[in-house]
């Protein structure tokens, strides 16, 4: 008993300890979800601000006397509210590029929430909001990856503008955002930038030398999000690439009893889509399993995930596959060695799913100059890669012509055909 | 319960007490009242726990400094930055002299070892160049330790004897220790790994306190580990090789296709190229050593074994970037001059040889043997390099420069005759360096003050640099800075312009009339000097703000009212707001290639005077030190689809603090290093950059011979090397930056050089006399 006591002392003491050494920031309840019209009329603006100050980014002590930038966080059980004035004295100065969303608004006079849901303070989501009220929003998974652009939050802002300086109020809706686990504790950062001046500034106490500086990002408290009774623990809608696509989603269950979930997937612009209902005992994890097509016709088509509880939204993923290569892209070796001793290696990428590479191959010709075929074989797709062995039996130098054709029993993937150059092995005489 | 941890704790103790070495002399050097490390005794130029100098204490000195751990703002650039370096107990203070002294160690007579600690010359002259000699008997050792900060562990075998071990400490410019331990030489491996290393980690790294803020984020590969042979199971190592552009990190397992896989090379004449292979070992070897033979044809011709530079890749801690701390990983990176060295089990070893081809070498294929023994085992390792009969041509009109720090800055208050040498052959061996990679430009600054209505400029200290320069065939035009702060601190009351115009504000027009009058002044002394042509380079990396713009448009403005000068901007011409500079500005310079080749092409080709440069830092290890096959291809096939004239990438060598120490300093030390004897020591990122200039050699060799081909007639040859080359550029999947992404493999980059090589061949031949 008394050991168990000094155990609970110790992890207080320890936990209490980190609090106080952490920026710590109480999130204000919402009674109602304030309008999001850029003017901070509402009641819950009217608290004290969270931050009260910002300092220049990557400077201490420097906060002291009238801070530029206030900002405060609210919730309801649905989303994060944010507000923020922003005293602007040179307000014909502002800088607001930034068109639609996703341009880099980061380059303009902006505020740039970031909020990392997992409390691990090894990646983030980041909310760029420009005085034109445009958001540019991104996914950070992990320290030192580049921010996936893809992510889409889903926040609605809006700015107004006066003499001396601009508003901002913006709404981040929970069923965006990838908490894992609702109970995480989050970790925030609120930055601004002014593009006209150069400037940027933190709300953070510590000495953040960058807005991703996550140690120093100040822990949220007072957050409930009651609804994400049952989180996305992790994901993948496959592999990205044509064929038949593999999609897993890990879903937890964090409450005391049976939940109903529902999941339905399918693309974005469709109105068929498939649902899944499961029923998740409480603390159980579910791994949802979804086959689905990509074709080429589907490049710059979005899939759309829904996880439903009790058909109420909880969390909704997207992803647009605007980056779909082809099946046979890589077109960066023109040139061969070869030798009359060995064969010579074609290394090909092939673009295809490696579930509809399993019964592939790769059938190949070659052609001359003049268009005579000289060779032809076939490569069973066992990996990324066909490896295509050509035993060198036609002795000249050149140019010639190589005949692709991806097909499996059903079907031809793709037919394709690209120049190659070979050329003595520079280790014959 | 805690009464019994106590217990428990104590019995750890005692037996850790029992484990720790019996006898360990240790001394630390200082002052009377200097900070003193844990268990050592000090050592003061009186002496100390028995240990005397045979010296007047006259001819010593002591000095201290103060042992900081917090951060403070550099007000230039606004940011916080950590102490300089990190003292501790045991470095932020030494003896020094500048004649020989001896120090006796009260110690039982026998065999020791004695590791000396010396480095971090606070208080010292600022380009003091160290020079360190231990001598006990027979055996000595020295060190070399230039400016005051930088750390060396020297060790070496000695005897003492009734009277106790004596160690001579003498200089060609001026010694000093910090500490020094003797271990008798039966006690040694255990010493070493308790006592001395966990110290020389804390003053060559960071003191663990500091180090351990810091998050280790080691590269993570899924190599699979290879079913070892019987063979490599009883040698104890497996031998492998890998493309030179491909890092080897140090605990990745071979790959099936590497291991024992052939170490070839193609080389033309006067051309530089790496072999390189490594061991992967299966167990600790005490010794690994290497002999490289000659390389002979089949006439018996040879190239000598001294035409093969023979280095190790050296892994170092690196931070992801520059600029960042508090994370950190190891990275293969420094190509380290080769002595023999213990190897630990799962830790590769890649040996990097380089060999040179003279001009006029027998064409054909050489071999020869790299013989590596690791204990009692030897491997021979079949090398062949084959020589093509090709004379490489570069184009002159490019620029293939640095930034860079002039050593010879230092010659005029080096405080010694030992050390002003040392400057100079530094700065000498620099500009070799630099020409035998492909190099013809770095950037040399001039500043100076006004006295009585005139300018003092360092006029001479310039002409030195360009002397130099010119004395290694460097004929383009010089990046040229300029005391513009000085100047702004005259007319704006003292206050400073901030880094990258952090805190500019628009001076009076005074300033923009004397800045044109300057600029005409130092005109007119290049002119008179026969110079080659200055590119004026007021500010580095003009920030974006209005007032940054407007300034830097009205400072450009001023030097063009010089006629017929040329002004230079690192800034990014695709970025509009920078609109305004553009009727001023000659010569743009910018990280990535920022605009397309079209574009560029086409208004260099409407406004003569007008260039577009490159400072591709992305592949210079400002953050990454490892995307070799991104800087071959910056360096070479990039450049040539770019339409640039110019690469001069920050910088030749990046030092901040100790230059062996990349985590200490504002910022991390990058590119080459500089061995003791003032010598540089490349980095694989500094032969990539080499090797793309050697693609580029070959793509203009073909280039002029195609056109000389077509004017001779030989159509049909001319014509199968330019379809080959569009082929080439074709395959170029255009980037603003080559890095590591979309890029090339290693047998591609060869196959097109060699694929140039066969038409130079070919097309040559039919001019041959």
């Amino acid at each position: 008993m008394l050991k168990s006591r000094i155990v609970f002392l110790a992890v207080t003491l320890l936990t209490s300890w980190s609090l106080l050494a952490q920026q710590t920031v109480a999130v204000l309840a919402a009674p109602a979800a304030p309008v999001i019209d850029g003017v901070l009329q509402e009641d819950v603006w009217q608290h004290p601000p969270q931050f009260p100050r910002f300092r220049p980014l990557g400077q201490k002590g420097a906060a002291d006397g009238e801070s530029l930038t206030r900002a405060w966080l609210a919730a309801d059980q649905d989303a994060l509210y944010v507000a923020a004035w922003c005293y602007e004295p040179n307000m014909v100065m502002l800088v607001t590029g930034g068109k639609k969303q996703d341009d880099p608004v980061w380059q303009d006079d902006c505020m740039e929430i970031f909020l990392d849901v997992a409390g691990q303070r090894e990646g983030f989501v980041q909310i760029v909001i420009s005085a034109a009220g445009v958001i540019m929003d991104a996914q950070t998974s992990a320290r030192n990856r580049p921010p996936d652009l893809h992510w889409d939050a889903q926040a609605r802002s809006a700015v107004t503008r006066h003499d001396d300086g601009w508003t901002l109020e913006a709404r981040i809706p929970f069923d965006r955002l990838p908490i894992q686990d609702p109970q995480a504790r989050w970790n925030v950062h609120i930055a601004r930038h002014r593009a006209h001046t150069g400037e940027n500034f933190t709300s953070l106490e510590g000495p953040a030398t960058s807005n991703s500086d996550l140690e120093h990002f100040a822990v949220l408290t007072g957050l409930a999000v009651p609804k994400m009774m049952v989180t996305v623990l992790d994901y993948t809608f496959g592999e990205g690439m044509v064929g038949r696509n593999r999609a897993l989603f890990r879903l937890k269950n964090w409450s005391e009893r049976t939940e109903k979930v529902g999941v339905s997937w399918g693309w974005d612009d469709a109105k068929n889509r498939e649902e899944r209902l499961l029923n998740m005992a409480p603390g159980s994890t579910e791994t949802v399993e979804v086959f689905w097509e990509l074709t080429a016709a589907d490049r710059n088509r979005t899939q759309r995930v829904d996880l439903l509880l009790n058909k109420q939204l909880l969390r909704r993923i997207k992803h647009t596959f605007d980056q779909l290569p082809d099946i046979f892209a890589d077109r960066r070796q023109i040139a061969y060695p070869f030798s009359q001793n060995a064969p010579v290696l074609f290394d090909i990428p092939v673009n295809i799913t490696a579930l509809s590479r399993e019964n592939a191959s790769v059938f190949w010709t070659l052609h001359d100059a003049a268009g005579r075929q000289v060779s032809s074989g076939q490569s069973r797709l066992a990996g990324p890669v066909a490896r295509l062995r050509l035993y060198w039996t036609f002795p000249a130098e050149g140019v010639y012509s190589l005949n692709l054709k991806l097909a499996d029993p059903e079907r031809v993937w793709q037919e394709f055909s690209r120049p190659v150059h070979f050329v003595r092995s520079v280790w014959e005489p | 319960m805690l009464r019994s941890l106590t217990a428990r704790a104590a019995v750890l103790l005692a037996a850790l007490a029992v484990a720790a070495p019996a006898a360990v002399y240790r001394f630390d050097c200082g002052t009377d009242d200097s900070p003193l490390e844990a268990e050592f005794v000090r050592l003061t130029p009186a002496g100390g726990g028995g240990a005397v100098w045979a010296t007047a204490a006259d001819n010593l000195e002591a000095r201290t400094a103060a042992i900081v751990r917090g951060w403070e703002e550099n007000s230039r650039n606004g940011k916080q930055q950590p102490p300089i370096p990190y003292y501790t107990e045991l470095n932020c203070d030494y003896i020094s002299g500048t004649g020989p002294a001896t120090l006796r160690l009260p110690v039982p007579a026998g065999p020791y070892r004695v590791w000396i600690l010396s480095g971090h010359g606070s208080g010292g002259h600022r380009h003091q160049v160290w020079d360190v000699a231990v001598a006990a008997g027979t055996a000595e050792a020295r060190s070399v330790i230039p400016g005051p900060v930088g750390m060396r562990q020297l060790q070496l075998e000695a005897s003492a004897d009734s009277q106790g071990l004596a160690l001579t400490f003498s200089s060609r410019s001026r010694w000093l220790v910090n500490a020094v331990v003797a271990v008798p030489l039966a006690e040694w491996a255990q010493a070493e790994a308790e006592v001395i290393a966990p110290l020389w980690a804390d003053s060559s790294t960071l003191p663990r306190a500091e180090l351990s803020k810091w998050k280790r984020q080691e590269k993570v590969f899924d190599d699979p580990e290879p079913v070892w042979s019987e063979a490599q199971k009883e040698n104890g190592f497996a031998l492998f090789s890998r493309p030179w552009t491909e890092p080897v990190w140090p605990q990745q397992y071979p790959r099936l296709n590497e291991i024992n896989a052939p170490v070839r090379a193609f080389a033309s004449w006067d051309e530089y190229e790496p072999l390189t292979f490594s061991i992967h070992p299966l167990r600790d070897f005490k010794e690994v050593d290497v002999q490289v033979s000659p390389l002979r044809n089949a006439a018996g011709q040879q190239i000598p074994a001294t035409a093969i530079d023979v280095r190790h890749v050296r892994y170092m801690l690196v931070r992801p970037n520059y600029s960042l701390f508090n994370v950190y990983y190891t990275a293969p990176d420094v190509l380290m001059p080769w002595a023999p060295r213990p190897l630990r089990q799962g830790e590769n070893l890649r040996f990097w040889l380089t060999v040179y081809v003279q001009p006029q070498t027998p064409e054909g294929f050489y071999t020869g043997t790299a013989v590596v023994s690791l204990d009692d085992r030897r491997v021979e390792v079949p090398l062949m390099l084959r020589v093509l009969p090709i004379t490489l041509q570069k184009d002159q009109s490019l620029v293939f420069g640095q930034y860079y720090h002039h050593p010879l800055a230092a010659l005029g208050t080096a405080p010694d005759d030992f050390s002003r040498q040392w400057w100079y052959d530094k700065a000498v061996a620099e500009h070799q360096h630099l020409r035998d990679s492909g190099m013809n430009n770095i950037t040399i600054s001039l500043w100076g003050v006004k006295r009585n209505g005139r300018w003092l400029m360092n006029y001479d200290h310039f002409q030195r640099c360009i002397d130099l320069t010119r004395q290694f065939g460097f004929q383009t035009p010089v990046v040229c800075g300029l005391p513009l702060s000085e100047l702004y601190r005259r007319h704006m009351n003292n206050a400073d312009m901030g880094s990258h115009l952090r805190l500019v504000q628009i001076p009076p027009p005074e300033f923009f009339v004397e800045l044109t009058e300057m600029v005409g002044s130092i005109e007119s002394e290049a002119r008179r000097r026969q110079w080659p042509e200055l590119l004026y380079y007021p500010v580095d990396e003009p920030s974006t703000t209005a007032v940054s713009v407007e300034f830097m448009t009205r400072v450009m403005q001023a030097i063009k009212q010089v006629p017929g000068v040329r002004t230079y901007v690192t800034a990014d011409p695709s970025y509009k707001p920078f609109d305004p500079l553009r009727p001023y500005v000659d010569v743009w310079s910018c990280q990535p290639f920022s605009l397309s080749r079209e574009q560029v092409q086409k208004e260099m080709a409407e406004r003569p005077g007008l260039e577009y440069w490159c400072y591709p830092n992305h592949i210079s290890g400002e953050n990454d030190h490892t995307p070799t096959v991104g800087a071959r291809m910056t360096f070479g096939f990039g450049l040539w689809r770019s339409g640039f004239k110019a690469l001069i990438p920050w910088i030749y060598q990046s030092l901040s603090a100790d230059p062996w120490n990349y985590l200490d300093g504002t910022s991390s030390d990058f590119v080459c290093r500089t061995d003791d004897d003032g010598k540089p020591i490349p980095v694989a990122l500094w032969e990539a950059q080499r090797e793309g200039i050697d693609d580029g050699r070959y793509i203009f060799t073909l280039e002029n011979w195609i056109r000389r081909a077509e004017e001779a007639g030989f159509k049909e040859a001319a014509s199968a090397a330019r379809r080959d080359l569009q082929a080439i550029e074709d395959s170029i999947l255009v980037q603003p930056k080559y890095k590591d992404q979309n890029l090339w493999n290693a047998e591609t980059f060869d196959v097109y050089r060699w694929l140039l090589a066969t038409h130079i061949l070919k097309i040559q031949s039919l001019f041959q006399l």
